[in-house]
């Protein structure tokens, strides 16, 4: 059995109040609670998506305190105050946190007596006939949480704070709402880390050893779309801008179904050690990982595949490998490719390297890599990232 | 040649993890009894139990009705799922994502932070030569 989970719908390139207004009309919803953060709450994107609802009859409560790396209490704060209002719909506007909390609040909406560390693939959850809608306007083009089955939040015990990850297909969202204009106004250097982000989903689900022709056909299309288009978005162009929020979610939905990869099972400890944003800390492995991952003849026909696409029809110059295109486009964007173009200072990196490389070896992504060297080996490549 | 599910099968299976250095690499850390459960469907399902302690296999228990063993890790399946996962058709983190391997009973986060041992267990089942 090969299980794909898709959103039900997906709606690209609209305004985001009057893609969620059609959504909850067609379902006959009529309140809402809309989760997001202080500064996108503040955005008048935001203002205006919440007006059209509001103009349009639909009863609107916001919850906006959803901080980075959430803690699994926002998930009751979120459900309480949807109870109170009688919603029957969670939309949540934000990046991978915000999406991840209502994620969360969609299951304490539905299931009150489930605890959030027991939401597990294995463990039948019915969140879709709970009646409650999920509706995902990512502000950002890199996550895919919007498409994806997992849910990060944090939790601290014992003065010790810890990162949980959870996975159920009942948590892809019923509808993903893509409105170009909300990642369009992000910060440059925000928009730039995310879209290595959505690059580096895409190019380990395509090596995956769990892809699929779904999987294939989405990411390989997505990497396309960001080697081509990427650019041109950051320099302002609408319709680029559009094709890369596109690219982002259809990356997240490979990964969801494909599964990822080295540079995530490693970023995922090096991020968390060095303090790093997720996105520039696996997008600086990625091309590491595409070269290592050449010596996989599976995955070295679809890198290759990907590259005589860029150079035969996209017309890009010729480079050797695909990782001649990865820096060639860091380069057009001023995308960081050492980790010292983070800020990060060598000896802090010598001192968690040989950590962090036995932490990778427990992250569940490097189930999926083609390719595992051994802790030695990965130890010498994070000291090389510097 | 012994088939699976079976007690010469685990017997060979348990050999086959102590002659694998990526098992004893990828597991250190790992020092619990799995319960290996093939649902029936029916009546009892068999299992058997693999003494499990930091990357070597020291024991097996055979369970015509696994309902009667003790492990603090419960792993089931049906026979052509285990059959596939133990056949490398499927990726046995992806069979726990998809519902296919299912975690009866222990810590899920706990498992889920040993992925390459339970890829080097699937490679040392694949050295078991197996009744078909």
């Amino acid at each position: 059995m090969v299980l794909h989970g898709f959103p039900r719908k997906i709606l690209w390139n609209e305004r985001a109040g009057d893609a969620i207004h059609a959504i909850l009309s067609e379902e006959g919803v009529e309140t809402a609670v809309v989760v997001t953060d202080k500064v996108i709450s503040g955005l008048e994107a935001f203002k205006e998506l919440l007006g059209t609802l509001e103009s349009r009859g639909i009863k609107v409560r916001v919850y906006d305190r959803v901080t980075p790396e959430p803690p699994f209490t926002v998930a009751d704060e979120i459900a309480s105050l949807a109870r109170e209002a009688g919603a029957k719909a969670i939309i949540a506007v934000g990046g991978g946190s915000v999406i991840d909390a209502a994620k969360a609040a969609l299951v304490r909406l539905v299931k009150p007596g489930l605890d959030l560390h027991d939401v597990a693939p294995f463990n039948p959850l019915g969140l879709d006939r709970g009646g409650i809608l999920l509706i995902a306007v990512p502000t950002t083009s890199g996550t895919g949480s919007d498409a994806s089955h997992a849910m990060v939040l944090t939790e601290e015990a014992g003065g010790v704070r810890r990162k949980v990850a959870m996975a159920h297909y009942d948590l892809v969202p019923y509808a993903s709402v893509l409105d170009p204009r909300l990642p369009g106004g992000a910060p440059r250097r925000l928009r730039v880390w995310t879209a290595m982000d959505a690059l580096t989903h895409a190019l380990e689900t395509l090596a995956s050893t769990e892809a699929t022709p779904f999987t294939d056909a989405l990411a390989l299309s997505a990497a396309e779309i960001i080697f081509t288009r990427l650019e041109d978005a950051l320099n302002g162009d609408e319709e680029a801008t559009a094709m890369i929020h596109a690219a982002a979610t259809m990356a997240g939905i490979a990964f969801t179904n494909g599964g990822l990869g080295l540079a995530h099972a490693i970023g995922h400890p090096l991020g968390a050690a060095l303090g790093t944003h997720h996105g520039a800390t696996v997008g600086i492995l990625l091309p590491r990982i595409v070269s290592l991952y050449y010596s996989d003849e599976r995955a070295r026909a679809k890198y290759e595949r990907l590259r005589r696409i860029l150079e035969e029809l996209d017309g890009a110059e010729h480079r050797d490998d695909l990782a001649g295109h990865i820096y060639r486009l860091y380069d057009s964007i001023g995308a960081p490719k050492r980790l010292r173009d983070l800020g990060v200072e060598k000896p802090r990196l010598e001192a968690v390297a040989a950590r962090v490389a036995e932490e990778a070896f427990h992250d569940p992504d490097i189930a999926y890599a083609p390719i595992v060297p051994p802790p030695e080996d990965i130890e010498k490549l994070i000291l090389n990232l510097y | 040649m012994p088939k699976f599910p079976s007690k010469e099968w685990a017997e060979e299976y348990c050999k086959a993890l102590n002659e694998s250095e990526g098992y004893k690499r990828s597991a250190r850390g790992w020092v619990w009894p799995i319960l290996f459960k093939v649902e029936s469907g029916g009546g009892p399902s068999p299992g058997f139990v693999l003494k499990l302690n930091n990357g070597t296999c020291e024991g097996v228990e055979w369970y015509d009705d696994s309902s009667k063993a003790e492990a603090p890790y419960v792993l089931s399946a049906t026979l052509k799922d285990w059959l596939d996962i133990i056949q490398g058709k499927v990726n046995p983190v992806t069979a726990i994502v998809r519902r296919q391997l299912k975690v009866e009973k222990g810590d899920f986060a706990t498992i889920m932070r040993y992925p390459l041992a339970a890829l080097e267990m699937v490679k040392a089942a694949q050295k078991v030569e197996t009744e078909a």
